[in-house]
């Protein structure tokens, strides 16, 4: 286990340093000059000198890099170009949202997937109507999602504010409703279709047909032999959803209003900010290793033969 | 581990799964009909107010006074967070609206742009070189610090001050000297005679701070980190970057035919048109200025609020960067421009809110003691009528290349701006010309406005710019004053730099305006730019609420705090 988790911490440094070099020069590279940002309307080209040699944007991107790696390593992830302000007071009140939102939309995508999945891997009938209803869920991007669940559900019905992040448990849970919804609807297809296949092809196992055979309880049989096996492509996939939710939770807070690191991230990449998105980026790589390193433990507590210390 | 994903069914699975999608897809049609209800009705009755130019829409200057106090109004900038809310360094809608509820200028709009004292309760002219303002006694800062003429000396020699970094350094470019003169005066002299200067006094450049608190957070002023000191109607209570400012009523405001209403304002950064257009609908927003024009078809028919009209002063052009190709030629840049047709464009782009515009600086920005001799001279400009067939005669009797591409310029992810620069392509097209549309990110875009290199490739640009008051001079001081930063084609006519260096220090406004209609006869004819429209200040306001200002005179107002309950 030991050996597990210190293998899994070597290889998150060495992703993190690949991935800030790679963002760094991508953002260097990205066209836009950062100058009249800074220096807030009307400039000439004196006062875009003046801003240049007083914010380093004239030096070696080696140079830069270097100076943004030291300072990492002192605590310090610098400050926004756009708020003159540190970036980790910037970050703080967002990631709240964000992770509120994520987490939301992640257990109903969960729960509701996976538990239509398994009434579709276990049923016949049934199971056209889900694969049909979830794959218009599918098909439906979240910008549109976004769009009818607030023009039927908050402008409409008023039943759910249009925007923002609300403060407070239950207060934040009526605003991110609509939003953990519009980012729900095409997942809960994904999980749910695989949950379906996997359940599906369990079912057509030898060991449990013999099972079967042994007079074993159909709903024993389910639990034990089908569910059990099964949970691996889906805790996968789960992983994989968590994962991707972050990264796609953009469009929903650009839609919604919600001052989280997805809009901030945009935003912030087309100002050049530098620090800003080299701090939201490399959080992002940090979340995915350890939801990765998370599901792989799990794997290998319900398939002994995936230990971790194995490859699955 | 391969996953696999598949769609099967059995006969009647398929049949049950057809029935189901029809069913499905009906479902998701009926929400999709539902949420595009709302009939689009369009008024086109044409009643302008005073000194207002026909509109396709009812024009007003300002809502009806509201009569009681209220809680909290929820407002959203529609331009998004402002930068700074630093009066010296703010020059765009969201940071001017911001600081002008929270600021108090020298002196004081009203809603059709006539002045009153704002912090200097009067003011003179004893020669052309000098002005003199008597500062009022007992104004307090929300700190409790009493106002001096100190601060306004300080305040004013900020937008002169290059480690400042300013703005609004253009107005101050004639200023000799600022000093206090007493106890509470100070006086201004020029180098010469400046007409626009004393105007500019009731806009943001006339701002006022406190000159210890600045020099206490000199680096962090105007940020969420240092904040601001001001006198104004509403103090700065919280701003959380990226989510929102809350203002705070100040209950001293020395000025009780301001105070504000609402006791909290809440303000929002939706810039997202539909998120927007859906908050304003549903109540959660109480009303926004700047509504964007794509919008207002929807918000007519809102039951819970109504969109007001006001004259205003932001112009829709086209203007040449002066790169080589087709449009540095003015001849080419006239025939494009008699190709547009610009009535259509106010109706389709803008959905009626916008008037027709000829020339550099529109009719809304006529001196109002001189309008017959800006009306007049504007009568003599080419005419807003199109004429396709002599513009096609224009391009094709050309000895300029007309075959090359000419790239236009826009902000990326802006519907009007789009729909305005789809109908230049077509009109090019239909005359010769091939117009190829570039959409910049907003961060290149504004790059592009300031900084040359970044207009290489460009060879025309969509602006949409403002002037503050209604007098050309303050947009020519952009153009042909001692700080051009918009004269991006070059252009150096003697005649029209002369006209405007001289009418800047002419103060009778006959004179002034003889001055400026020669200088404009000469530029439009060499068609600088390509004017389209002159839009209005579009104001979305809850039904519960009045009070609000609706010309464009409202950015430098503390409009926010004359809305209170119907």
């Amino acid at each position: 286990m030991l050996r597990f988790v210190v293998q899994r911490l070597i290889s998150l440094v060495l992703t993190l340093i690949v991935a800030s070099v790679v963002i760094y020069g991508a953002l260097y590279l990205a066209p836009g000059d950062p100058a009249t940002l800074l220096a807030g309307g009307h400039v000439t080209p004196s006062i875009i000198h003046q801003i240049h040699v007083q914010y380093h944007l004239n030096d070696p991107v080696y140079v830069r890099y270097w100076d943004w790696l030291t300072g990492i390593l002192h605590g310090d992830l610098g400050q926004s170009f756009v708020y003159r302000e540190p970036v980790t007071t910037l970050i703080a009140p967002r990631i709240g949202n964000t992770l509120f939102l994520v987490s939301y939309a992640s257990i109903v995508i969960l729960v509701v997937g996976i538990a239509l999945g398994i009434t579709a891997g276990l049923t016949r009938r049934i199971s056209s109507a889900i694969t049909v209803g979830t794959g218009i869920g599918l098909a439906t991007p979240s910008f549109v999602a976004a769009i009818l669940l607030i023009t039927v559900f908050a402008v409409d019905l008023g039943w759910f504010p249009v925007f923002g992040a609300g403060v407070g448990f239950t207060n934040r849970l009526w605003h991110l409703t609509l939003p953990a919804m519009a980012l729900a609807i095409s997942w809960v297809a994904y999980v749910s279709q695989l949950t379906r296949t996997s359940i599906k092809e369990e079912l057509v196992r030898e060991h449990v047909e013999t099972a079967r055979s042994r007079g074993i309880p159909e709903n024993l049989v389910v639990r034990r032999h089908v569910l059990r096996n099964a949970w691996i492509p889906i805790t996968t996939v789960a992983g994989l959803t968590v994962a991707g939710l972050i990264a796609g939770d953009v469009v929903v807070e650009q839609a919604f209003g919600i001052a989280g690191l997805g809009s901030f991230l945009v935003q912030a990449t087309s100002q050049k900010d530098v620090a800003v998105v080299q701090t939201i980026a490399l959080l992002l790589v940090v979340v995915f290793v350890v939801v990765n390193a998370i599901v792989d433990l799990v794997n290998g507590a319900l398939d002994p033969r995936l230990t971790v210390s194995g490859r699955g | 581990m391969a996953s696999r994903l598949w769609l099967h069914g059995s006969g009647a699975g398929a049949r049950l799964a057809v029935r189901l999608t029809l069913a499905c897809l009906l479902v998701v049609t009926g929400l999709l009909v539902l949420s595009a209800c709302g009939s689009s009705s369009t008024s086109t009755s044409t009643s302008p107010s005073a000194g207002a130019t026909t509109s396709g829409v009812k024009v007003q200057f300002t809502t009806a006074p509201a009569t009681g106090a209220i809680s909290t109004l929820t407002w959203d900038l529609t331009g998004g967070e402002p930068t700074t809310l630093d009066y010296a360094k703010a020059a765009d809608y969201s940071p001017d609206i911001t600081i002008s509820q929270m600021c108090d200028y020298l002196l004081r709009l009203t809603p059709d742009w006539k002045i009153q004292p704002g912090l200097a309760q009067s003011w003179s002219n004893p020669n052309p070189t000098t002005w003199v303002y008597n500062i009022r006694p007992n104004v307090k800062f929300w700190d409790g610090h009493t106002l001096t003429a100190a601060d306004v000396v300080y305040s004013l020699q900020r937008n002169m001050d290059p480690k400042v970094q300013p703005v609004n350094g253009g107005f101050f470019s004639n200023v000799k000297d600022i000093k206090q003169t007493g106890p509470l005066q100070v006086t201004v002299t020029f180098t010469q005679p400046d007409e626009l200067f004393n105007k500019e006094m009731a806009t943001i450049a006339g701002g006022v701070t406190e000159k210890a608190y600045v020099e206490k957070h000199f680096s962090t002023f105007g940020t969420a980190k240092g904040g601001v000191m001001y006198t104004g109607p509403y103090m700065l209570k919280t701003w959380s970057p990226g989510s929102q400012i809350v203002l705070q009523k100040n209950p001293d405001y020395w000025d009780s035919a301001y105070a504000a209403k609402a006791n909290t304002v809440d303000i929002k950064f939706i810039v997202d048109t539909s998120t927007l257009t859906s908050a304003l609908l549903s109540g959660q927003l109480d009303g926004a200025y700047e509504v964007p024009a794509t919008s207002i078809p929807e918000l007519k028919s809102s039951p819970n609020g109504s969109l007001y009209f006001g004259p205003g002063l932001t112009v829709a052009e086209v203007v040449p960067t002066g790169q080589p190709g087709p449009m540095a030629d003015p001849q080419l840049r006239y025939a494009l421009g008699l190709a547009l047709d610009r009535s259509a464009i106010v109706s389709a782009v803008f959905n009626g809110a916008a008037v027709p515009n000829n020339a550099l600086t529109p009719p809304n920005a006529w001196d109002p003691a001189a309008i017959g001799i800006y009306k007049a001279a504007y009568a003599k400009l080419p005419g807003t009528t199109p004429d396709v067939t002599q513009a096609k005669q224009i391009v094709s009797s050309s000895t300029a290349d007309t075959k090359k591409t000419i790239v236009l310029a826009l902000l990326a992810g802006d519907q009007v701006e789009l729909q305005f620069a789809s109908v230049v392509q077509q009109a090019a097209s239909q005359i010769g010309l091939t117009v190829k549309l570039k959409q910049m990110q907003p961060l290149d875009f504004s790059n592009a406005f300031f900084i040359p290199s970044y207009r290489k490739g460009i060879d025309l640009m969509i602006t949409f710019g403002y002037l503050d008051i209604p007098d050309p001079l303050d947009y020519l001081a952009l153009f042909y004053g001692p700080e051009p930063i918009f004269n991006w084609i070059d252009y150096k006519n003697p005649l029209v730099l002369n006209n405007v260096a001289q009418a800047r220090a002419t103060f009778d406004a006959n004179k002034r305006a003889q001055l400026v209609t020669e200088a404009q006869a000469q530029y439009m004819k060499d068609e600088v730019v390509i004017p389209v429209a002159n839009t209005d200040e579009v104001l979305f306001l809850s039904n519960k609420f009045s009070g609000a200002p609706v010309s464009f005179a409202y950015i430098y107002l503390p409009s926010l705090a004359m809305i209170g309950a119907k």
